[in-house]
């Protein structure tokens, strides 16, 4: 699944460490999920769409056919 | 937060019982028994884990006493990445050390059938253990 995080995150010009701490997690998994090596649980991807003011669905980008 | 910080003065009460029951275990032990031949390569290696006790004893002390550090480790602990792979490599790890006593156990019927019986014991304990903390595990969620 890809995701707007890394983009979202630069134009904020907010550090891996600030959002992995506002979003009570490690760096590494901020650093996974922007690389898209590690899919969000809804409750991470809720706090990231809060986090970011945006819905899940602008900010996650679900491709039915990775699924497939 | 709370929650975990009980959680973790549950765990350094757990681990200095342990600490003092195997302490005293071991002294009432070699008392009543002489050390056998290999007993040093024990004891060296009961005393590596008793070390590894103390220093997670020091750390949680030292997380408990201070904010910044508790929530660095709530954050670690906490970490649905970190769990996810704790859950990966353990559900990956068992099978693995299970096939491996197995050869192990096959291997050393040929040299020694204490040592073959031994590892039987270890694996079925860790096969039965498995099977019983999956049905556990099933009913809870």
């Amino acid at each position: 699944m890809q995701n707007k995080i890394q983009e979202l995150r630069k134009a904020g010009k907010i550090t891996q460490q600030e959002l992995a701490d506002a979003l009570c997690v490690t760096r590494q998994t901020i650093i996974s999920l922007e690389n898209g090596k590690y899919n969000a649980s809804l409750l991470l991807a809720h706090k990231i769409a809060v986090f970011f003011g945006m819905t899940i669905e602008d900010i996650f980008i679900f491709n039915e056919e990775d699924q497939l | 937060m709370n929650e975990f910080r009980k959680k973790l003065e549950r765990k350094v009460r757990f681990f200095s019982c342990y600490l003092c029951f195997s302490g005293m275990l071991f002294v009432i032990m070699s008392r009543l028994f002489p050390m056998s031949e290999g007993g040093s390569l024990t004891m060296g290696f009961f005393s590596g884990i008793l070390l590894v006790m103390i220093f997670y004893i020091f750390r949680i002390n030292t997380a408990l006493h201070n904010e910044d550090k508790l929530k660095q480790m709530f954050i670690e602990e906490t970490d649905e990445r970190n769990i996810q792979l704790r859950r990966i490599t353990g559900s990956t790890a068992i099978p693995i050390v299970i096939i491996g006593m197995g050869i192990a156990m096959v291997v050393s019927s040929f040299i020694n059938m204490t040592v073959c019986l031994t590892l039987l014991g270890a694996s079925l304990f860790a096969s039965i253990t498995t099977i019983i903390t999956r049905l556990i595990v099933n009913k809870t969620l």
